[in-house]
Protein backbone atom coordinates (compact mmCIF):
# COMPACT_ATOMS: atom_id res chain seq x y z
CA UNK A 1 0.00 0.00 0.00
CA UNK A 2 1.48 3.36 -0.80
CA UNK A 3 1.68 6.23 1.75
CA UNK A 4 -1.24 8.26 -0.18
CA UNK A 5 -3.66 5.31 -0.16
CA UNK A 6 -2.59 4.56 2.99
CA UNK A 7 -3.26 8.39 4.31
CA UNK A 8 -6.67 8.47 2.21
CA UNK A 9 -7.74 4.97 3.36
CA UNK A 10 -7.02 6.35 7.26
CA UNK A 11 -8.95 9.92 6.45
CA UNK A 12 -12.22 8.07 5.10
CA UNK A 13 -12.08 5.44 8.79
CA UNK A 14 -11.95 9.13 10.80
CA UNK A 15 -14.89 11.09 8.67
CA UNK A 16 -16.97 9.93 12.14
CA UNK A 17 -14.50 12.78 13.83
CA UNK A 18 -15.35 16.64 14.07
CA UNK A 19 -13.12 18.35 10.83
CA UNK A 20 -10.28 19.89 13.52
CA UNK A 21 -9.64 16.67 15.24
CA UNK A 22 -9.42 14.99 12.20
CA UNK A 23 -7.57 17.29 10.64
CA UNK A 24 -4.99 16.96 13.53
CA UNK A 25 -4.86 13.35 13.48
CA UNK A 26 -4.18 13.53 9.82
CA UNK A 27 -1.26 15.63 10.28
CA UNK A 28 0.36 13.61 12.76
CA UNK A 29 0.30 10.54 10.69
CA UNK A 30 0.99 12.38 7.61
CA UNK A 31 4.30 13.65 9.33
CA UNK A 32 5.10 10.15 10.54
CA UNK A 33 4.64 8.37 6.94
CA UNK A 34 6.85 11.43 5.15
CA UNK A 35 9.51 10.58 8.37
CA UNK A 36 9.31 6.64 7.06
CA UNK A 37 9.99 7.40 3.53
CA UNK A 38 8.45 6.22 0.51
CA UNK A 39 9.51 2.78 0.54
CA UNK A 40 7.84 1.50 4.12
CA UNK A 41 5.63 -0.70 4.93
CA UNK A 42 2.92 1.17 6.11
CA UNK A 43 0.24 -1.23 6.79
CA UNK A 44 3.44 -2.70 9.36
CA UNK A 45 4.56 0.48 10.62
CA UNK A 46 1.22 1.92 11.58
CA UNK A 47 -1.54 -0.69 11.05
CA UNK A 48 -4.70 -1.18 9.74
CA UNK A 49 -6.31 1.70 8.80
CA UNK A 50 -9.91 0.61 9.88
CA UNK A 51 -7.58 -0.72 13.41
CA UNK A 52 -6.06 2.97 13.95
CA UNK A 53 -9.23 4.51 13.65
CA UNK A 54 -11.20 2.02 16.32
CA UNK A 55 -7.70 2.42 18.76
CA UNK A 56 -8.12 6.37 18.29
CA UNK A 57 -11.95 6.47 18.48
CA UNK A 58 -11.50 4.59 21.66
CA UNK A 59 -8.42 6.34 23.33
CA UNK A 60 -9.02 9.91 22.39
CA UNK A 61 -11.37 12.26 24.26
CA UNK A 62 -12.98 13.68 21.56
CA UNK A 63 -14.64 17.04 22.52
CA UNK A 64 -18.48 16.65 20.74
CA UNK A 65 -20.07 19.70 21.29
CA UNK A 66 -18.79 20.94 17.63
CA UNK A 67 -20.14 17.94 16.00
CA UNK A 68 -23.76 17.63 17.52
CA UNK A 69 -25.89 17.73 14.10
CA UNK A 70 -27.11 14.22 13.42
CA UNK A 71 -27.29 15.11 10.12
CA UNK A 72 -23.71 14.97 9.59
CA UNK A 73 -23.36 11.52 11.20
CA UNK A 74 -26.86 10.01 9.18
CA UNK A 75 -24.41 11.27 5.76
CA UNK A 76 -22.17 8.15 6.86
CA UNK A 77 -23.74 5.78 4.65
CA UNK A 78 -22.16 2.74 6.48
CA UNK A 79 -23.09 2.19 9.88
CA UNK A 80 -20.73 0.07 11.47
CA UNK A 81 -21.56 -0.74 15.14
CA UNK A 82 -18.74 1.99 16.19
CA UNK A 83 -20.48 4.66 14.31
CA UNK A 84 -24.28 3.41 16.10
CA UNK A 85 -21.91 3.99 19.54
CA UNK A 86 -20.88 7.38 18.43
CA UNK A 87 -24.22 8.22 17.26
CA UNK A 88 -25.66 7.10 20.60
CA UNK A 89 -22.82 8.79 22.52
CA UNK A 90 -23.49 12.31 20.43
CA UNK A 91 -27.56 11.95 20.98
CA UNK A 92 -26.99 11.63 24.68
CA UNK A 93 -24.42 14.84 24.59
CA UNK A 94 -27.07 16.98 22.21
CA UNK A 95 -30.14 15.98 25.32
CA UNK A 96 -27.95 17.24 28.00
CA UNK A 97 -27.04 20.00 26.02
CA UNK A 98 -30.83 20.83 25.35
CA UNK A 99 -30.97 22.28 29.16
CA UNK A 100 -28.35 24.37 28.91
CA UNK A 101 -28.68 27.90 28.62
CA UNK A 102 -26.26 30.12 26.89
CA UNK A 103 -25.43 33.35 28.76
CA UNK A 104 -23.39 36.34 27.80
CA UNK A 105 -19.46 36.10 28.74
CA UNK A 106 -18.41 36.52 32.23
CA UNK A 107 -14.99 36.72 34.06
CA UNK A 108 -16.54 36.62 37.88
CA UNK A 109 -18.89 34.71 39.76
CA UNK A 110 -20.57 35.52 42.88
CA UNK A 111 -22.98 33.45 44.35
CA UNK A 112 -25.79 32.20 47.12
CA UNK A 113 -27.06 28.74 47.18
CA UNK A 114 -28.64 27.01 49.96
CA UNK A 115 -29.34 23.49 49.59
CA UNK A 116 -28.35 23.27 45.81
CA UNK A 117 -24.79 21.85 44.57
CA UNK A 118 -22.64 23.93 42.77
CA UNK A 119 -20.40 22.75 39.57
CA UNK A 120 -17.94 24.84 37.24
CA UNK A 121 -16.93 22.74 34.35
CA UNK A 122 -15.18 23.33 31.18
CA UNK A 123 -17.66 24.44 28.09
CA UNK A 124 -15.63 22.74 25.39
CA UNK A 125 -17.10 25.13 23.11
CA UNK A 126 -15.60 28.58 23.97
CA UNK A 127 -19.13 29.44 25.50
CA UNK A 128 -20.78 30.48 28.65
CA UNK A 129 -23.67 27.68 30.12
CA UNK A 130 -25.16 27.28 32.81
CA UNK A 131 -27.95 24.42 33.64
CA UNK A 132 -30.51 24.05 36.04
CA UNK A 133 -33.74 21.93 36.64
CA UNK A 134 -36.47 24.11 38.00
CA UNK A 135 -39.05 23.07 39.01
CA UNK A 136 -41.90 23.26 42.48
CA UNK A 137 -39.65 21.00 44.10
CA UNK A 138 -36.10 22.71 43.87
CA UNK A 139 -35.05 26.24 45.50
CA UNK A 140 -36.25 29.01 42.83
CA UNK A 141 -32.44 30.42 41.52
CA UNK A 142 -32.06 33.86 39.87
CA UNK A 143 -29.21 33.56 37.16
CA UNK A 144 -27.91 36.65 35.39
CA UNK A 145 -24.78 38.47 33.85
CA UNK A 146 -24.16 41.82 34.79
CA UNK A 147 -21.31 43.63 34.16
CA UNK A 148 -19.10 40.18 32.63
CA UNK A 149 -20.37 39.15 36.49
CA UNK A 150 -22.19 36.14 36.82
CA UNK A 151 -24.60 36.46 39.43
CA UNK A 152 -26.61 33.47 41.16
CA UNK A 153 -29.06 34.50 44.24
CA UNK A 154 -31.52 32.16 46.01
CA UNK A 155 -34.85 33.65 45.94
CA UNK A 156 -36.65 33.37 49.09
CA UNK A 157 -39.57 35.41 48.68
CA UNK A 158 -41.18 33.58 45.91
CA UNK A 159 -44.38 31.20 46.57
CA UNK A 160 -42.88 27.70 46.25
CA UNK A 161 -46.01 25.31 46.11
CA UNK A 162 -46.34 23.82 49.52
CA UNK A 163 -46.50 20.53 48.96
CA UNK A 164 -49.17 18.36 50.39
CA UNK A 165 -48.77 16.09 53.59
CA UNK A 166 -47.98 12.92 51.89
CA UNK A 167 -46.16 14.48 49.07
CA UNK A 168 -43.53 16.14 51.98
CA UNK A 169 -43.19 12.82 53.19
CA UNK A 170 -42.63 11.03 49.81
CA UNK A 171 -40.04 13.71 48.70
CA UNK A 172 -38.60 13.87 52.17
CA UNK A 173 -36.64 10.71 50.98
CA UNK A 174 -35.05 13.34 48.53
CA UNK A 175 -34.21 15.82 50.49
CA UNK A 176 -30.31 14.77 51.03
CA UNK A 177 -29.74 14.46 46.87
CA UNK A 178 -29.60 18.01 46.33
CA UNK A 179 -30.34 19.40 43.17
CA UNK A 180 -27.35 21.02 41.36
CA UNK A 181 -26.64 24.28 39.60
CA UNK A 182 -23.82 23.44 36.60
CA UNK A 183 -21.88 26.40 35.16
CA UNK A 184 -20.06 26.17 32.03
CA UNK A 185 -17.23 28.20 30.57
CA UNK A 186 -14.31 27.73 28.27
CA UNK A 187 -11.70 25.96 29.46
CA UNK A 188 -9.08 28.96 28.73
CA UNK A 189 -11.38 31.63 30.04
CA UNK A 190 -9.59 33.05 33.51
CA UNK A 191 -12.08 33.95 36.50
CA UNK A 192 -11.30 36.84 37.78
CA UNK A 193 -13.16 37.06 40.96
CA UNK A 194 -15.08 33.68 42.24
CA UNK A 195 -17.43 34.49 45.68
CA UNK A 196 -19.86 32.72 47.24
CA UNK A 197 -21.80 30.75 50.03
CA UNK A 198 -23.62 27.51 50.34
CA UNK A 199 -25.26 27.03 53.15
CA UNK A 200 -25.80 23.13 52.66
CA UNK A 201 -24.70 22.26 49.19
CA UNK A 202 -21.55 20.95 47.43
CA UNK A 203 -19.50 22.86 45.33
CA UNK A 204 -16.88 20.94 42.43
CA UNK A 205 -14.81 22.82 40.43
CA UNK A 206 -13.02 21.24 37.55
CA UNK A 207 -10.33 22.93 35.69
CA UNK A 208 -10.81 25.76 36.06
CA UNK A 209 -8.32 28.98 36.74
CA UNK A 210 -9.68 31.45 39.10
CA UNK A 211 -7.78 34.46 40.90
CA UNK A 212 -9.31 35.89 44.05
CA UNK A 213 -11.42 33.11 45.73
CA UNK A 214 -13.89 32.64 48.67
CA UNK A 215 -16.01 30.07 48.93
CA UNK A 216 -17.85 29.75 52.31
CA UNK A 217 -19.60 26.12 52.68
CA UNK A 218 -21.56 24.80 55.55
CA UNK A 219 -22.02 21.00 55.27
CA UNK A 220 -21.40 20.32 52.42
CA UNK A 221 -18.17 19.12 50.44
CA UNK A 222 -15.70 20.91 47.85
CA UNK A 223 -14.02 18.57 45.20
CA UNK A 224 -11.51 20.83 43.61
CA UNK A 225 -9.35 18.92 40.37
CA UNK A 226 -7.55 20.14 37.65
CA UNK A 227 -7.68 23.56 38.48
CA UNK A 228 -5.30 26.71 39.46
CA UNK A 229 -6.58 29.23 42.56
CA UNK A 230 -4.53 31.83 43.35
CA UNK A 231 -5.48 34.19 46.23
CA UNK A 232 -7.96 31.76 47.37
CA UNK A 233 -10.02 31.26 50.80
CA UNK A 234 -11.81 28.60 50.95
CA UNK A 235 -13.65 27.60 54.14
CA UNK A 236 -16.03 24.32 55.16
CA UNK A 237 -17.66 23.95 58.35
CA UNK A 238 -19.21 20.36 58.22
CA UNK A 239 -17.80 19.29 54.76
CA UNK A 240 -14.87 17.62 53.56
CA UNK A 241 -12.30 19.08 51.40
CA UNK A 242 -11.07 17.01 48.12
CA UNK A 243 -8.31 18.67 46.01
CA UNK A 244 -6.51 17.14 43.36
CA UNK A 245 -4.12 17.68 40.39
CA UNK A 246 -3.97 21.50 41.12
CA UNK A 247 -2.07 23.97 41.90
CA UNK A 248 -2.71 26.50 44.76
CA UNK A 249 -1.34 30.23 45.01
CA UNK A 250 -1.28 31.99 48.53
CA UNK A 251 -4.73 30.49 49.89
CA UNK A 252 -6.06 29.93 53.08
CA UNK A 253 -7.82 26.75 53.64
CA UNK A 254 -9.92 25.92 56.58
CA UNK A 255 -11.97 23.38 57.74
CA UNK A 256 -13.93 23.16 61.05
CA UNK A 257 -14.96 19.67 61.43
CA UNK A 258 -14.45 18.44 57.79
CA UNK A 259 -11.42 16.19 56.62
CA UNK A 260 -8.88 16.96 53.94
CA UNK A 261 -7.85 14.92 51.31
CA UNK A 262 -4.91 16.50 48.94
CA UNK A 263 -2.91 15.04 46.22
CA UNK A 264 -0.83 15.95 43.34
CA UNK A 265 -0.60 19.48 44.13
CA UNK A 266 1.27 22.50 44.13
CA UNK A 267 1.13 24.59 47.12
CA UNK A 268 2.72 28.06 47.22
CA UNK A 269 2.39 30.42 50.46
CA UNK A 270 -1.20 28.38 51.54
CA UNK A 271 -2.14 28.30 55.29
CA UNK A 272 -3.95 25.41 56.08
CA UNK A 273 -5.86 25.09 59.20
CA UNK A 274 -8.10 22.50 60.19
CA UNK A 275 -9.86 22.24 63.67
CA UNK A 276 -11.21 18.48 64.35
CA UNK A 277 -10.90 17.43 60.89
CA UNK A 278 -7.45 14.90 59.77
CA UNK A 279 -5.26 15.56 56.66
CA UNK A 280 -3.75 13.73 54.55
CA UNK A 281 -1.18 15.32 51.95
CA UNK A 282 0.47 13.33 49.45
CA UNK A 283 2.46 13.30 46.66
CA UNK A 284 2.82 17.23 46.37
CA UNK A 285 5.08 20.17 46.00
CA UNK A 286 5.08 22.48 49.14
CA UNK A 287 6.42 26.10 48.96
CA UNK A 288 6.62 27.98 52.32
CA UNK A 289 3.22 26.61 53.26
CA UNK A 290 1.76 26.68 57.02
CA UNK A 291 -0.51 23.74 58.74
CA UNK A 292 -2.04 23.75 61.40
CA UNK A 293 -4.18 21.09 63.25
CA UNK A 294 -6.15 21.34 66.92
CA UNK A 295 -7.28 18.14 67.19
CA UNK A 296 -6.97 15.97 63.96
CA UNK A 297 -4.46 13.97 62.95
CA UNK A 298 -2.30 14.61 59.84
CA UNK A 299 -0.31 12.46 57.71
CA UNK A 300 2.32 13.45 54.85
CA UNK A 301 3.90 11.78 52.20
CA UNK A 302 5.89 11.74 49.02
CA UNK A 303 6.19 15.47 49.45
CA UNK A 304 8.92 18.04 47.64
CA UNK A 305 9.45 20.96 49.83
CA UNK A 306 11.26 24.24 49.28
CA UNK A 307 11.48 27.55 51.23
CA UNK A 308 10.21 27.65 54.82
CA UNK A 309 7.10 25.27 55.66
CA UNK A 310 5.67 24.65 59.26
CA UNK A 311 3.62 22.13 60.22
CA UNK A 312 2.04 22.47 64.06
CA UNK A 313 -0.26 19.86 65.89
CA UNK A 314 -2.08 20.66 69.29
CA UNK A 315 -3.52 17.57 69.82
CA UNK A 316 -3.33 14.76 67.38
CA UNK A 317 -0.30 13.19 65.26
CA UNK A 318 1.56 13.70 63.08
CA UNK A 319 3.22 11.11 59.88
CA UNK A 320 5.86 12.24 57.45
CA UNK A 321 7.50 10.06 54.96
CA UNK A 322 9.61 11.29 52.70
CA UNK A 323 11.96 9.28 49.85
CA UNK A 324 15.39 9.54 50.09
CA UNK A 325 15.92 11.92 47.68
CA UNK A 326 13.47 14.45 49.23
CA UNK A 327 15.15 14.17 52.64
CA UNK A 328 18.63 15.62 50.81
CA UNK A 329 16.74 17.74 50.07
CA UNK A 330 15.13 19.15 53.29
CA UNK A 331 16.06 20.79 56.37
CA UNK A 332 13.87 19.12 59.56
CA UNK A 333 13.61 20.57 62.94
CA UNK A 334 10.93 18.07 65.07
CA UNK A 335 9.48 19.02 68.22
CA UNK A 336 7.19 17.29 70.66
CA UNK A 337 6.13 18.57 74.28
CA UNK A 338 3.58 15.87 75.53
CA UNK A 339 3.83 12.93 72.30
CA UNK A 340 6.38 10.85 71.73
CA UNK A 341 9.06 11.64 69.10
CA UNK A 342 10.00 8.58 66.32
CA UNK A 343 12.05 8.40 63.32
CA UNK A 344 12.45 5.53 60.87
CA UNK A 345 9.95 3.52 63.42
CA UNK A 346 13.02 4.30 66.26
CA UNK A 347 11.43 5.98 69.03
CA UNK A 348 13.54 8.74 70.62
CA UNK A 349 14.66 9.40 73.89
CA UNK A 350 14.52 13.43 73.23
CA UNK A 351 12.11 15.80 72.44
CA UNK A 352 13.77 17.39 69.27
CA UNK A 353 15.44 15.87 66.39
CA UNK A 354 17.25 17.74 63.68
CA UNK A 355 17.75 16.57 59.93
CA UNK A 356 20.11 18.51 57.46
CA UNK A 357 19.72 17.17 54.23
CA UNK A 358 23.09 17.57 52.46
CA UNK A 359 20.93 19.38 48.92
CA UNK A 360 19.01 21.60 51.70
CA UNK A 361 16.90 23.89 49.91
CA UNK A 362 14.08 24.17 52.50
CA UNK A 363 13.51 24.23 56.33
CA UNK A 364 10.57 22.34 57.27
CA UNK A 365 9.99 22.42 61.35
CA UNK A 366 7.43 20.24 62.66
CA UNK A 367 6.01 20.48 66.40
CA UNK A 368 3.30 18.95 68.58
CA UNK A 369 2.13 19.32 71.76
CA UNK A 370 0.20 16.24 72.95
CA UNK A 371 -0.07 14.10 69.70
CA UNK A 372 3.29 11.86 68.92
CA UNK A 373 5.44 12.69 65.44
CA UNK A 374 6.66 10.03 63.10
CA UNK A 375 9.17 10.44 60.69
CA UNK A 376 10.19 8.69 57.45
CA UNK A 377 13.19 9.58 56.15
CA UNK B 1 9.85 -7.52 28.08
CA UNK B 2 7.81 -9.19 30.25
CA UNK B 3 6.33 -5.96 32.04
CA UNK B 4 3.61 -4.12 30.54
CA UNK B 5 4.41 -0.61 30.13
CA UNK B 6 1.05 1.31 31.04
CA UNK B 7 -0.25 4.63 29.45
CA UNK B 8 0.95 6.60 33.20
CA UNK B 9 4.08 5.52 32.60
CA UNK B 10 4.22 6.22 28.83
CA UNK B 11 2.95 10.07 29.81
CA UNK B 12 6.04 9.94 32.44
CA UNK B 13 8.69 9.18 29.65
CA UNK B 14 6.98 11.64 26.88
CA UNK B 15 7.65 14.49 29.76
CA UNK B 16 11.34 12.97 29.95
CA UNK B 17 12.02 12.77 26.62
CA UNK B 18 11.07 16.52 26.26
CA UNK B 19 12.73 17.67 29.67
CA UNK B 20 16.08 18.68 27.73
CA UNK B 21 14.85 19.78 24.89
CA UNK B 22 11.78 19.78 22.15
CA UNK B 23 11.38 16.86 19.87
CA UNK B 24 8.66 15.79 17.44
CA UNK B 25 5.94 12.93 17.33
CA UNK B 26 8.32 10.42 15.07
CA UNK B 27 11.17 11.08 17.66
CA UNK B 28 9.41 10.73 20.92
CA UNK B 29 7.79 7.67 19.51
CA UNK B 30 10.93 6.02 18.61
CA UNK B 31 12.51 6.64 22.11
CA UNK B 32 9.21 5.40 24.04
CA UNK B 33 9.72 2.32 21.99
CA UNK B 34 12.88 1.12 23.01
CA UNK B 35 10.93 0.07 25.96
CA UNK B 36 7.57 -0.19 25.04
CA UNK B 37 6.09 -2.06 22.58
CA UNK B 38 3.20 0.88 21.74
CA UNK B 39 1.20 2.19 18.60
CA UNK B 40 1.06 4.96 16.91
CA UNK B 41 -2.85 5.10 17.70
CA UNK B 42 -2.09 4.57 21.15
CA UNK B 43 0.62 7.39 21.47
CA UNK B 44 -0.99 9.92 19.71
CA UNK B 45 -4.17 10.04 22.09
CA UNK B 46 -1.51 10.28 24.66
CA UNK B 47 0.21 13.31 23.49
CA UNK B 48 -2.82 14.76 22.66
CA UNK B 49 -4.42 14.23 26.50
CA UNK B 50 -0.89 15.84 27.54
CA UNK B 51 -1.05 18.80 25.35
CA UNK B 52 -4.81 19.27 26.58
CA UNK B 53 -3.94 19.39 30.17
CA UNK B 54 -1.28 21.83 29.23
CA UNK B 55 1.97 19.99 30.49
CA UNK B 56 3.16 20.18 26.71
CA UNK B 57 2.88 23.03 24.00
CA UNK B 58 3.22 22.44 20.20
CA UNK B 59 5.18 24.75 17.21
CA UNK B 60 5.84 24.38 13.84
CA UNK B 61 8.94 24.17 12.44
CA UNK B 62 10.01 23.54 8.83
CA UNK B 63 12.28 20.35 8.11
CA UNK B 64 13.42 19.77 4.54
CA UNK B 65 10.93 21.50 2.48
CA UNK B 66 8.29 19.47 5.41
CA UNK B 67 6.44 20.75 8.64
CA UNK B 68 7.05 19.22 11.85
CA UNK B 69 5.39 19.54 15.01
CA UNK B 70 7.47 19.96 17.76
CA UNK B 71 6.31 19.73 21.66
CA UNK B 72 7.70 21.46 24.22
CA UNK B 73 7.25 20.95 28.59
CA UNK B 74 5.38 24.04 29.58
CA UNK B 75 6.06 25.38 33.23
CA UNK B 76 2.85 22.93 34.17
CA UNK B 77 4.63 19.95 32.63
CA UNK B 78 7.87 20.40 34.36
CA UNK B 79 5.68 20.72 37.62
CA UNK B 80 4.29 17.84 36.58
CA UNK B 81 7.63 15.99 35.94
CA UNK B 82 9.29 17.45 39.01
CA UNK B 83 6.14 15.15 41.03
CA UNK B 84 5.95 11.89 38.84
CA UNK B 85 10.08 12.07 39.55
CA UNK B 86 9.19 11.79 43.27
CA UNK B 87 6.55 9.64 42.71
CA UNK B 88 8.59 6.92 40.30
CA UNK B 89 11.49 7.22 43.26
CA UNK B 90 8.85 5.88 46.07
CA UNK B 91 7.62 3.59 43.56
CA UNK B 92 11.31 2.12 42.74
CA UNK B 93 12.41 2.35 46.13
CA UNK B 94 9.29 0.34 46.97
CA UNK B 95 9.92 -2.52 44.74
CA UNK B 96 13.51 -2.92 44.90
CA UNK B 97 13.36 -2.86 48.80
CA UNK B 98 10.67 -5.54 48.48
CA UNK B 99 12.68 -7.51 45.62
CA UNK B 100 15.80 -7.30 47.61
CA UNK B 101 14.14 -8.13 50.81
CA UNK B 102 14.99 -4.48 52.94
CA UNK B 103 11.51 -3.73 52.79
CA UNK B 104 8.53 -5.83 54.52
CA UNK B 105 5.41 -5.49 56.48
Amino acid sequence: MKKEDYLQALEKELSVLPQAEKQEIMDYFTEYADELGEEANFLEELGQPAEVAKDLLTNLEVDWTGKNKLGELDQSVVQSPLQHLLRQVTQERSQTQANKKEVAPFNKIDYQLSSVDLRILPSGDGRFYYSYQQDDTTPQLDVQVVDKKLVIRTLKDTKTKEPNFTLKIFSFHFLSSNTTLTIYLPKDQELLELMGQSTCGDVQLEYLHAHNCQLELGSGDVTIHHSQLQDSTLQTLSGDIAVKQSRIEQGQITTTNGDCELFHLILKQVKLNSLNGDVELAHSMIENTDIQLSNGDISLANIGLLGQATLHNANGDTELKLTKEQAQQVTITAKVTGGDLSVNGQDLETTTFHHTGDKSQANLTVSNANGDISLYL
Amino acid sequence: MYFPVSSPLIEFLILGILEREDSYGYEISQTVKLIANIKESTLYPILKKLEKSDFLSTYSQEYQGRRRKYYSLTEKGKEQLFSLKNDWSTYTETINGIIEGSIRK
